[in-house]
Order: structure tokens, then C-alpha cells, then sequence
């Protein structure tokens, strides 16, 4: 694939990496002169300086035949602007793009940006999954603001050797896996027992994520 | 009508200045406190109409009125940053009339066929240039 990446930071230069070994023809634009010159003596001629967000530089980097182009940069603005260029002028099938404010994560999906990464989110989710009990593991933003948890059932809990069809879940919340201890998928069937220590993965709305841990991890 | 106007630069100064003296409650922001010594002394110390900003967090927008503006208008010398907090007050915000500036003739034929109000500051200026060039 295409792909063109606009911002060659530190994300950028290792997402580019990680592309190029991967076999994908990639191309980085990148405001800094150092970086772009950094990125040239690593990979070869696949960089030029300029506003990603610019029409002509977009032109120049060939973003009209890409694949993907991913916005990397640490301004939300200009990963908008690049992002919606590539989408409407240049009709670019998929947009990727960091948000580094969590508030803009709502517009970009309004605006119909295909992937947002929001690295607040992330780093919020990899702490919550340190934090003992009380708070859902392994929680992943997912669009229409809902989320997708996973968590472990505890020994104590009230519905460890219930059936699914027993469980009575909050609105909108969806068990999309079952993972036992040893690893192994559960089917998802109403006749489908829960036990201790099995990870329960589901799709739930955002302010759900806690009535769920509630539900699943209650006493019995 | 509540007008939020953000940027105060020289074109932000006039749109606030022209909206004051029509009798419009006018709140400007910028990222820098001395933009708005530009303004009018009297309009400059009315309570709540300057703001220390850069129309990034929400809280801020919120804090200068945006969600009883009937209008958003988006005067920065940064055109993306204008179109993030266009698209924001348009979409977030469902505030009734949103315009914003952008510089680039090509990004803002590009907003405006995505339904927002723009306003191309170079393609103005060089339209009434040329006019004033041409017989």
C-alpha cells in the first residue's frame, strides 16, 4: 500500500519504520528541515518539508494515489486539516490521525475521520489497567462513544457459575468474548457458563463501563 | 445578537469593534493579552469581553459564551486552527451562524463544499486588487 504520513516526529518516524519493514511504500512530510534530513538518511529519498495541510505539498507527496495517509503531528488542527484534505480533495480512502486534546475525538469522528488515536486515551486506559479493583481493564474507546472492556471475573463474584442467559447486563452492552483461564474462546451462547477468572470482553455505551465491572464482579 | 469572535488581530479588532457599536454582545478571545489593546478603551474594559484563549479546550469556548452565541466567528492568523474551531462551534456547539477565515484560496473552496462559512482573506484581497489594477 500508499501510505503518506504527515508529521515526522518521534510517533512518525517509527510509525514509517515500522511501514517500511512491513513492505508498504511510504512518504513522510514534515515542517523541520532536521527531521525531514533525519528521515531521508534513515530510509532513503522518501521525505519532504512542508505544511501537510498545504494543498501543493499533499500534491507533492503524491497523497492523490495514497492508500492512507496518517496524521502524526502534535497539533490537533493541523492533523484535522490534513486529514480532511486528503479525504475530500483528494478522495484518500482512509484517514488516520493522533488527537492529542481528548475533547476534539467527538468532532473528528462527526467529520468522518476513519481512525483517531487519542494517545490521553490510551495512556488513561494503560493506567486504569494498573489501578487495583474497581475500575474496568482494558479499556478501549470505541466510536458512538461507547467502549469495549474486558474483565476478569473475580472468585467471589456472584454470577462465577451462572449461565449468560441468567446475567441481566446494562443498556446497550453487548459480551462480544468469553476468554477462560487457560485461554481458550468460550462460545457465547445463552446456555454459556461464566466462571472465576474467566476475562469477559464486551462493548458497552462509555458510562456503562462501571455498572458492568458492578454486575460482573458484585459478590454472590 | 451574542457574537464569539476568536482572534484579535487586525481583522478581528474591526469585526468586534463594527459589532459593539452596532449594539451586539461581543466576546473576543486570543492567545495573547496585548492583542486586545488594539481595541477601543471602552470595549476593552467592558466586563467578560476579552479573553486570554486560544479556543482550544472546550471549557474556554464554553467560558466565552459559545453556547448561547447566535454567531462563531474565526479570525486567526492560523487557518487550521480556525477550521477546528469553526467545525467545533458548527458541530459541538450547534451554534446557529458559523464563519471562519481561511487563507488558502484551494482549503477554502475545500470548507466551504464541506457546508461551512469561509472567507479566504487572499482571494478578497487579491479580487479588489485586480480590479483596482484592471480597466
Amino acid at each position: 500500500m500508499y501510505i503518506v504520513v504527515v508529521g515526522g516526529g518521534m510517533v512518525g518516524f517509527h510509525l514509517t519504520r515500522a511501514l517500511f519493514n512491513a513492505g508498504h511504500e511510504v512518504f513522510v512530510v514534515d515542517i523541520d528541515g532536521k527531521r525531514v534530513d533525519e528521515l531521508i538518511s534513515h530510509f532513503g529519498n522518501i521525505a519532504i518539508k512542508g505544511d501537510g495541510s498545504e494543498p501543493s505539498i499533499q500534491t507533492a507527496a503524491g497523497v492523490a494515489r495514497a492508500d492512507i495517509l496518517i496524521a502524526t503531528t502534535s497539533t490537533d488542527e493541523d492533523n484535522l486539516a490534513a486529514c480532511q484534505l486528503a479525504k475530500h480533495q483528494f478522495n484518500v480512502p482512509k484517514t488516520v490521525t493522533l488527537i492529542n486534546n481528548p475533547e476534539d475525538e467527538n468532532l473528528f469522528d462527526i467529520l468522518g475521520i476513519d481512525v483517531i488515536v487519542s494517545s490521553t486515551q490510551l495512556l488513561l486506559a494503560a493506567i486504569e489497567e494498573e489501578l487495583p479493583a474497581h475500575s474496568p481493564a482494558h479499556v478501549l474507546p470505541v466510536r458512538g462513544n461507547r467502549e469495549a472492556a474486558a474483565i476478569e471475573i473475580p472468585i467471589n463474584s456472584g454470577v462465577a457459575g451462572k449461565k449468560l442467559s441468567a446475567i441481566q447486563l446494562p443498556p446497550e452492552t453487548n459480551i462480544v468474548a468469553i476468554v477462560s483461564r487457560d485461554g481458550t474462546l468460550k462460545p457465547i451462547t445463552d446456555d454459556t457458563f461464566l466462571e472465576a477468572h474467566d476475562e469477559v470482553v464486551a462493548v458497552t455505551v462509555a458510562d456503562q463501563a462501571e455498572a458492568l465491572l458492578e454486575v460482573l464482579s458484585r459478590e454472590g | 445578537m451574542n457574537v464569539v469572535v476568536m482572534g484579535c488581530g487586525r481583522i478581528g479588532t474591526q469585526i468586534v469593534t463594527a459589532l459593539w457599536k452596532e449594539g451586539h454582545s461581543v466576546r473576543v478571545l486570543d492567545s495573547v493579552g496585548e492583542s486586545f489593546l488594539a481595541l477601543p478603551k471602552e470595549l476593552r474594559e467592558l466586563e467578560g469581553a476579552t479573553l486570554v484563549s486560544d479556543g482550544i479546550l472546550e471549557e474556554e469556548l464554553v467560558e466565552a459564551g459559545i453556547q448561547d452565541a447566535d454567531v462563531f466567528v474565526a479570525v486567526s492568523n492560523r487557518d487550521n486552527r480556525n477550521a477546528l474551531a469553526a467545525q467545533k462551534a458548527k458541530h459541538i456547539f450547534n451554534v446557529p451562524k458559523v464563519v471562519c477565515r481561511v487563507g488558502d484560496p484551494e482549503r477554502q473552496e475545500m470548507y466551504s463544499k464541506l457546508g461551512l462559512a469561509t472567507v479566504s482573506s487572499t482571494k478578497v484581497t487579491s479580487a479588489l486588487i485586480l480590479e483596482a489594477v484592471l480597466p
